[in-house]
């Protein structure tokens, strides 16, 4: 019996270390995939280092140049090919390329998005397209303290704050991060009534409280009145 | 014998809760609860600024670009003091089938946003120029105001709720219950209102009458509203409002909504 208790024993410890060992490996591996979206969808696009894997010059032109699918802008064509070079410098792989041949940074960008998009770049400039100057996130205290100039600097770009990735400009793309939309609205309290008192607030039970006794009293009248009705000879005097 | 100083807006109240009470379904206990002589009377000061004259606040608010976030609903519960089990959302996103108007049949209980054949639509009190819930007050405790907003006197609302009968954009809330705001998130510059009186969006006057937007305004993460005086020219909302196509809601009920929807 003790024999069979231990092995028994050996046996379950045994299995649940093999189950311990295999969930943490589906773990293990499925996490940093997990991760790797989160931080590429959270990153901006500015902190792409297009350096790390082409080097000035040596690039090739491939058709799909990335392991994700770009949609949309890299759709451009120009003589026939993938239009990557439209934008992008082929030999400065860190500068964008204007339509004129001058050369820009990255930070720089609306200049670029300026070429084909002239409406939205004026309503940008005026402050009706995505977040003007006067709502940034700034407290009453540094709004006085701060210049112009530098407000205009804090001013959110094309592809600043995650409004659009460069490649695929439509905003609903746009990664919202963990827990948004936030939770559905809350319905006020139902409305009390007598004959659906499942409510267990405070003065749903008092409403219905006062309700049975104000029916007792009705019920009790009527009764009486009944009784009168019945005897109302008796009453009369003889 | 108890000395009572009845005045009239007392004996009004006095009376149309003894009415509402048996409507509504208030019990006995609520209403004696706000009798004027029950009632706390707290000697806090808020902030009340007064209008800025010739300015007259719009919003606009860009279809387009909204995603759905909730943000705005969630941080207006905050900012004004909203009952956090009261039920009560000054703004609500309507969750919109692709190329239709139908209010009706929109979605206001999505948990999944934003969706490609989906758009949404930011729905609260439009601040209308010709406004009907200000017509259905029978003690006058709400009116329009010389810029544009319409307020509330929770002081001097029986809470019969005709406003809310004749609002066409399900914009004012009712409060069933009594308002219950966590300690640490109060914020000083707005009053919590009372049980049994309505309220609305006030286009965060607290803040907007010092020169600051609204609160939704501030935390929308894609600038799909823009606030401001529609009276200056130069203002951003006006060029909005004269480049871009609007619509309103409800156009032609005539109630001449101040919250443009650009498409």
């Amino acid at each position: 019996m003790l024999k069979k208790f231990i092995l028994f024993i050996i046996l379950a410890v045994f299995s649940i270390s093999l189950i311990g060992s295999a969930y943490g490996e589906i773990q293990s591996a499925e996490e940093p995939a997990k991760i790797a979206d989160e931080t590429i969808n959270r990153r901006s696009p500015f902190t792409f280092e297009c350096d790390f894997c082409h080097s000035n010059g040596t690039a090739v032109n491939q058709k799909v140049p990335h392991s994700t699918t770009l949609v949309y802008h890299d759709k451009l064509v120009l003589q026939g090919e993938v239009g990557c070079f439209i934008c992008h410098d082929f030999y400065e792989r860190d500068k964008l390329k204007l339509l004129s041949g001058e050369l820009v940074s990255f930070n720089e960008s609306p200049k670029l998005c300026y070429q084909c998009h002239q409406k939205r770049y004026d309503t940008w400039l005026f402050g009706d397209h995505g977040k003007s100057i006067t709502e940034l996130y700034l407290g009453e205290d540094i709004l006085s303290e701060i210049s112009v100039e530098e407000l205009e600097d804090r001013r959110y770009r094309c592809s600043d704050f995650r409004c659009h990735n460069p490649h695929n400009p439509r905003l609903y793309k746009v990664g919202l991060g963990i827990g948004y939309p936030l939770p559905p609205p809350m319905d006020p309290p139902e409305i009390v009534n007598f004959l659906n008192p499942g409510n267990d607030a405070p003065y749903t039970k008092a409403v219905v409280f006062t309700g049975k006794i104000f029916i007792t009293i009705l019920i009790l009248a009527f009764l009486t009145s009944l009784v009168m009705i019945v005897n109302r000879n008796k009453w009369r005097p003889d | 014998m108890i000395y009572m100083d009845i005045t009239r807006r007392n004996f009004l109240k006095l009376s149309g809760m003894s009415g509402a009470a048996l409507l509504s379904g208030r019990t006995l206990t609520d209403v004696a609860s706000n009798l004027p002589w029950n009632v706390e009377k707290v000697g806090k000061y808020y902030d009340d600024p007064a209008p800025v004259e010739g300015v007259h606040y719009a919003m606009a608010i860009d279809t387009q670009t909204c995603i759905g976030c909730r943000r705005c609903m969630y941080a207006c519960i905050k900012e004004n003091n909203i009952g956090r089990t009261s039920g009560i959302q000054y703004i609500r996103l309507l969750e919109m089938e692709e190329s239709s108007f139908d209010l009706l049949h929109s979605n206001q209980y999505y948990t999944e946003a934003p969706k490609e054949d989906k758009w949404y639509l930011p729905a609260h009190c439009n601040q209308c120029n010709n406004p009907p819930c200000v017509q259905a007050c029978p003690v006058k405790a709400t009116w329009k105001q010389d810029d544009g907003v319409v307020i509330v006197d929770y002081d001097r609302c029986l809470g019969c709720r005709m406003c809310m009968i004749n609002c066409p954009y399900w914009a004012r809330k009712f409060n069933w219950i009594k308002p219950e705001v966590p300690e640490d998130e109060i914020n000083p510059d707005v009053p919590i209102r009372p049980i049994g009186v309505v309220e609305k969006c006030t286009f965060c006057l607290h803040r907007t009458r010092k020169g600051l937007t609204t609160k939704c305004t501030e935390v929308c993460p894609v600038g799909a509203r823009k606030f401001g005086n529609i009276a200056d020219p130069d203002s951003e909302i006006s060029y909005l409002l004269r480049t871009r196509r609007v619509t309103v809601l409800k156009e032609d009920l005539g109630t001449e909504p101040q919250v443009y929807y650009v498409g």
